[in-house]
Formats: C-alpha cells, sequence, structure tokens
C-alpha cells in the first residue's frame, strides 16, 4: 500500500567517501544496508558498509540485509565507505585510528573522552583552525586531515567594547549592560526614555548586537524589550520579529545602516539612528 | 640572538617584559615555558596565542586570533618580540584572572588580581 500525502517517498542523502552527499529517494523509510550502498554506487557491496548519521552526530551501522528504518531514528543522512582501510589522525597529543574515511565531532569527542567544557578544533595548515560540532562530518581521508586540538573553553574577552562607546555612554547618562552570550556581545541600554505619548509604555529596554568586526562594521538592526505597540494599539512597520537573547524575548525593529563610517561611527551613532526610528515608528 | 639579548638587557634592568614571543607554524603539543606566548601562525595566518596563565595558576591559555570568530584577540609584537594583546583577558576559571599584556608585560585589571585569589585559596 502507498503512503498517501504529496510528496510521500522518502528522501535520503548519502554521501560516498569523498563526502559528497547526493540525494537519494526510497519509496519506505525502511531500508536494507545493501540499498544504500547500491544507491551511493558501492562496489562490490559487501566491501562497504552503510552508516547512518543520527541527529545528534552519533553514528550507526547498518547491516547489509538489515531493514533500517530511517525516520524512526530521525537520521537524514548516511554515509557509504569501505571497510578495508584504517585511517590515523592525532587529538592533542594522542595517536588514534578509524576504521572508516568519515567521522563526526560527535564521535571524535567521545573517542578523546573531552569534558563537556571543551571544544575541539581541525588544524589547518596555512588556513584558520576550523571548530569542529557534533553534528559535522569529517573526511578523514582528505589530504591534510591529521590532526585534532582539543581547547577548554574558559577564556573571554575582558573589554570588548571600545573605550571611546564606553565614554559616550557613561558621559551621557545610559544605564547600559554589556552582555556576552553564544559569542555575541549584546549592549543594553536601560530603561530607554521613549517619545512622550507614542507608544504604550513610557520606557523600555533597547539592545544593540555588536556584529564581529565592530567598530568597523555597522551594528544592524535594534531590540526593544518589552514589545512596543503605537498609542492606536498597532504594531510599528517592520517590528513582527522577536529574538531571544540574554534570558529575554526581544521585538526586533528592523531598520538597516547602510551608511556606517568605520572609525568614526560607533554607538553613539546608533543611539541617534534609534532614537530617529522611535520618532519616526509608524504602522 | 634577540631572545639572549633581550634577557640581558632585562637583568641589567634595562628592558622590562614578563613575556617574549616564539612563533610555530602549528599548535604546540607541550606547555609553553612560563616567559613565552607561541605565537601559531602558518602561511600569513595568525591562528592563535599560548601561554600560561601569569596569575600561578599553570593554566594553559589558547586564545583565538581568528578575526571572524569570538571571542577574538590581535596580538602585536614590538623590536625585541614583545607581544601586546587586545582586548584584555579574562579567565573564567576559579583563578579568575584578569590582565592586559602590554609591550610584554602584564597588567592587571582590579577585578582579577591573583594575589586575592591566592589569599583566599590559603
Ligand atoms: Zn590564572
Amino acid at each position: 500500500m502507498k503512503p498517501q500525502g504529496n510528496d510521500p517517498r522518502f528522501p535520503v542523502l548519502i554521501a560516498d567517501e569523498g563526502l559528497n552527499f547526493k540525494k537519494h529517494v526510497f519509496d519506505d523509510p525502511k531500508v536494507l544496508g545493501r540499498q544504500l550502498i547500491e544507491a551511493a554506487g558501492g562496489h562490490p557491496v559487501d566491501e562497504h558498509v552503510a552508516i547512518a548519521i543520527l541527529p545528534n552526530g552519533d553514528f550507526e551501522d547498518i547491516r547489509l540485509d538489515e531493514s533500517y528504518d530511517l525516520r524512526g531514528r530521525g537520521a537524514e543522512k548516511v554515509l557509504v565507505t569501505r571497510t578495508d582501510r584504517v585511517f590515523k589522525f592525532r587529538i592533542d597529543d594522542k595517536d588514534l585510528e578509524w576504521p572508516r574515511a568519515c567521522i563526526s565531532g560527535f564521535v571524535l569527542r567521545k573517542l578523546a573522552d573531552l569534558p563537556a567544557n571543551y571544544n575541539l578544533w581541525q588544524e589547518i595548515p596555512g588556513q584558520q583552525d576550523r571548530k569542529i560540532a557534533d553534528s559535522d562530518v569529517i573526511n578523514l581521508d582528505a589530504k591534510g586531515v591529521e590532526r585534532f586540538i582539543s581547547l577548554i573553553d574558559q577564556t573571554t574577552e575582558g573589554d570588548t567594547l571600545p573605550s571611546f562607546d564606553q565614554t559616550f555612554l557613561v558621559d551621557h547618562g545610559y544605564q547600559f549592560e554589556v552582555i556576552q552570550e553564544a559569542g555575541k556581545t549584546g549592549i543594553i541600554l536601560k530603561s530607554l526614555v521613549l517619545p512622550e505619548g507614542k507608544f504604550n509604555v513610557e520606557t523600555a529596554d533597547i539592545l544593540v548586537l555588536l556584529p564581529t568586526g565592530y567598530p568597523d562594521c555597522a551594528p544592524d538592526m535594534f531590540y526593544a524589550s518589552p514589545h512596543l505597540t503605537l498609542a492606536s494599539g498597532q504594531v510599528p512597520k517592520a517590528c513582527s520579529a522577536q529574538l531571544s537573547h540574554a534570558g529575554r524575548v526581544w521585538q526586533r525593529w528592523s531598520r538597516h545602516n547602510n551608511a556606517w563610517r568605520p572609525g568614526v561611527d560607533g554607538l553613539r551613532t546608533m543611539a541617534a539612528r534609534i532614537k530617529t526610528a522611535l520618532m519616526e515608528a509608524r504602522a | 640572538m634577540k631572545k639572549l639579548l633581550a634577557n640581558l638587557l632585562r637583568q641589567l634592568g634595562m628592558l622590562r617584559f614578563d613575556f617574549l614571543v616564539t612563533k610555530q607554524d602549528s599548535f604546540p603539543q607541550t606547555p609553553e615555558s612560563d616567559e613565552e606566548v607561541i605565537l601559531v601562525e602558518s602561511g600569513a595566518i595568525q591562528k592563535w596565542a599560548c601561554f600560561s596563565c601569569p596569575g600561578g595558576c599553570g593554566e594553559r591559555i589558547s586564545l583565538s586570533l581568528n578575526p571572524d570568530r569570538r571571542p577574538r584577540w590581535r596580538i602585536e609584537t614590538d623590536f625585541w618580540q614583545r607581544p601586546s594583546l587586545h582586548p584584555s583577558v579574562h579567565q573564567q576559571n576559579e583563578c579568575g584572572c584578569h590582565f592586559w599584556v602590554k609591550k610584554g608585560q602584564v597588567y592587571w585589571c582590579k577585578d582579577g588580581q591573583p594575589e586575592t585569589h591566592i589569599g583566599k585559596a590559603k
């Protein structure tokens, strides 16, 4: 019996040893390892193995004649690889090997026995090293893939706000807080006084996220908490999206900036833009 | 050679530094000596600055110099290979050390001096 629906078939991304993922469609989410290997062009079939990549990055071997329920395990990606080789690499100063060309960040972490506050990096000669996430899949057969390093995540930038911004905020009597979250620096301007009678509240906190490269690069939008509505009850234009940051839900004010002058502009410019946007807000 | 001379000048009280830079093209395996900042530079790309925490806790600190990542630092070296790091370095572990490195010298921030922590531990 055919399942109902617009697209009843089951799509799977299957990668060969070079980690090239191609979409294959099966009629049934329950497939045999053999079918997956054949789909990826693995010859001879019994010298290959199909490996399901689970959503957390863990691997699970699929036996040749096992009927494996991809949907049941949430697996949308499968690797097909030869079984007759061993790949050597190092994590810090530990020599390790793995019987497949491909490995996930999750499995690497398991092999290295890394505590949760350590990050794993792939050392890439001539380029910036790459931070490895659990769900990343790495091709150990590729040239130059031999060394990984683990680094404890316990150092932060002390003063991330340029001193001219600090001076500006202090001199102009802003109450502010600098918050680091998920690698992003956010400045919260506290209890900013809003244009009189314009909104549902008189004051609000305004969040500005500093982009990588600030102050050479411009902050883009800004965010308000609580959500602001006009005195008429309507939501201001381009303010319907929201963002979770620093434990709060913020209203996104989608206002873009095309005239940032590196070396000149800073939070002073941003504060002026925010003021203008609040003054000019319309439904 | 320069390092020898720098050390000599330091003994004579003519040059001050806590750290000198040593360049290396891959991530250091063995811990650095206490007076060394290892600058990992591969091709023309600066990747990491590695050194031991100057607070005496012995923790190894690896600062990312990748401009596209957060957190990230910049390093400059002068004629004597004395490093300046920007911004400051703030440890989130028990030692809580918070300091600047300017021209090879450690300047403690008032919230991150090791004395207070060592005093507490004893
Ligand atoms: Zn320390």
